[in-house]
């Protein structure tokens, strides 16, 4: 690992061992926000699964309903019916903070009847198929909310995984390596001045003698 | 003249032709062979031992299958005009093709939408000039009943922005039609009939209009006119529960269907909808033993558009993978 390019001295020697510190409580800091935000993961990875078995359930039934109702009467009948919907469904958009990420939140306002045909000509299983499919709208948006909150979060994990890998692998041995040549530096140093003064000592006694 | 000199010489020829047509039809048995069948190819080697066989050659998908109903069923008034070619008559089976045609050129005026693929080519008005006439808003050259069940609708519609109006309003128009119709032929039977037709489609919406919440108003709009119960007899039973109705009904035919189809404060419309449909074929059928007369031309033509009902949902609910227990279930009683 390579060292820092700084002056081996008393004073960087100071500010590395106040950068490592910071480094080490930043990486523990770190550490344990990785640590929630892959809780947080796993959760929103489990709220996903469960909201997707439900809808997949739920639009098997509804498709087999709506099939039925499209074999009862011709295409033409059924797209007639659906070919000027009442219905309008808005969506709002709000934001929730989860450690740290900005995580979207989706409502969705219905507003009017789904039925906009006659009751008299269409098939009546067609009722049935659209209040199904109407029923999975709201989990459908609950969905994509859960879907985006993993993968912000997990490009969250990835940032953060990021850091703490640059500042456990990196940094914190780059700043340990380069505390320890200036300490040898240092010492060295020390070393050379005594041995002078050593010599100079000698040198002074023996002119008094 | 007597109706027993009349009848023959009116429609001695076309009876003749349907009895010997009556023959051809595809009947239970071969329904249930072709629900039964293992796959969509098993079923079209059915369908080459009818007249249905030259239609489905290339059939592969649901879209397939609905055009070459289509075709046949275009074939089918063909026949009838040929045989019968009093326009009335032809008009009561092609003029719900031209009703729904409105519908779609009044909501894609409305809806700002293309029309193609949703209308049909089996009306009677020319649809491409009728398009033209609604897009315009020239009605004057769109004939009668049309004209002025579009001029309602268009004026609904204005009202209140709700396009589920153009549908009430082009309904009721056209079972007013289809009973004019009828009376005009001064035959008990017939007239019977969509009196029938009129009371088992006030009924389905009833209930469908319960069990969707609907107003009281809208009920009241979208009834039709001249089926053997009267309107009010629904209205006032709306808030109700469902024996109040049962109650009224009770001295007429659909007091069964209806007390059967009850389930809690709500309506089992799939039961509803196939019961509605055996009644009329049950009406249908005392048709098969009239020697001579209107009765059996018509029979047979609303026969063989139950038999293409039927056909279309076995063959699209075996392509889209329905099973044949609810296939079976969902196919009305035929008149063969």
């Amino acid at each position: 690992m390579a060292i820092l390019k700084i002056n081996p001295n008393r004073m960087e020697l100071l500010k590395l061992r106040r950068r490592l510190a910071i480094a080490k409580r930043g990486h523990k800091l770190l550490k344990d926000k990785l640590d929630e935000l892959m809780k947080q993961f796993l959760e929103q990875v489990r709220k996903n699964r469960d909201i997707r078995k439900e809808i997949e359930e739920k639009l098997a039934k509804a498709y087999q309903i709506f099939t039925i109702a499209r074999a009862e009467s011709s295409a033409e009948i059924i797209e007639e019916a659906l070919f000027y919907p009442r219905m309008v469904t808005n969506i709002e958009i709000s934001e929730k903070r989860l450690m740290g990420v900005r995580v979207p939140e989706f409502e969705a306002v219905q507003e009017g009847m789904f039925d906009c045909y006659g009751l008299s000509t269409t098939p009546a299983v067609l009722d049935k198929a659209l209040f199904s499919l109407n029923e999975i709208v709201p989990l459908l948006i609950k969905l994509s909310e859960a879907e985006k909150a993993v993968e912000l979060i997990a490009v969250e994990i990835e940032k953060t995984r990021r850091r703490v890998n640059a500042l456990e692998h990196v940094l914190i041995p780059q700043l340990n390596e380069t505390i320890t040549y200036i300490n040898m530096k240092l010492d060295e140093a020390e070393r050379e001045n005594r041995t002078r003064l050593m010599k100079i000592k000698e040198i002074v006694s023996e002119g008094t003698t | 003249m007597l109706k027993a000199l009349r009848d023959p010489l009116k429609y001695g020829f076309a009876v003749g032709r349907i009895r010997v047509r009556e023959t051809k039809m595809l009947g239970a048995n071969r329904l249930d062979r072709l629900i039964g069948a293992g796959d969509f190819y098993d079923q079209k080697r059915i369908l080459v031992e009818t007249d249905y066989g030259n239609f489905f050659q290339e059939a592969a998908t649901p879209e397939d299958v609905e055009q070459a109903l289509n075709d046949y069923l275009a074939v089918l008034y063909e026949f009838l005009e040929e045989i019968y070619p009093e326009k009335k008559i032809l008009s009561y089976f092609r003029s719900r093709y031209d009703f729904h045609n409105l519908k779609v050129f009044l909501k894609a005026k409305y809806g700002e939408k293309s029309t193609e693929r949703i209308w049909s080519k089996l009306g009677m008005l020319d649809a491409e000039v009728a398009k033209e006439r609604v897009d315009e808003g020239n009605l004057d050259e769109i004939e009668e009943p049309y004209a002025s069940a579009l001029l309602e609708a268009m004026e609904k519609f204005e009202e209140d922005k709700d396009s589920q109006q153009i549908d009430v309003v082009l309904d009721r128009a056209l079972h007013l039609y289809l009973y004019e119709v009828a009376k005009r032929q001064k035959n008990k039977f017939f007239l019977g009939y969509v009196k029938s037709l009129i009371d088992l489609a006030n009924l389905k919406l009833f209930m469908r209009a319960r069990n969707l919440n609907k107003e009281a108003r809208f009920v009241e709009d979208a009834l039709l006119d001249h089926g053997f119960i009267p309107k009010g007899d629904f209205i006032s039973a709306y808030y109700d529960a469902p024996e109040v109705l049962i109650g009224k009904l009770k001295e007429t035919p659909y007091a069964k269907i209806v007390q059967d189809s009850v389930a809690g404060q709500e309506f089992d419309l799939d039961f509803f909808d196939r019961k509605a449909d055996d009644f009329l074929v049950s009406f249908l059928k005392p048709a098969k033993y009239i020697a001579v007369g209107l009765e059996p031309l018509i029979s047979y033509i609303i026969a063989k558009e139950n038999e293409v009902k039927a056909l279309r949902i076995i063959l699209i609910g075996r392509l889209s993978g329905v099973s044949a227990q609810t296939i079976k279930e969902r196919v009305c009683a035929q008149y063969v």
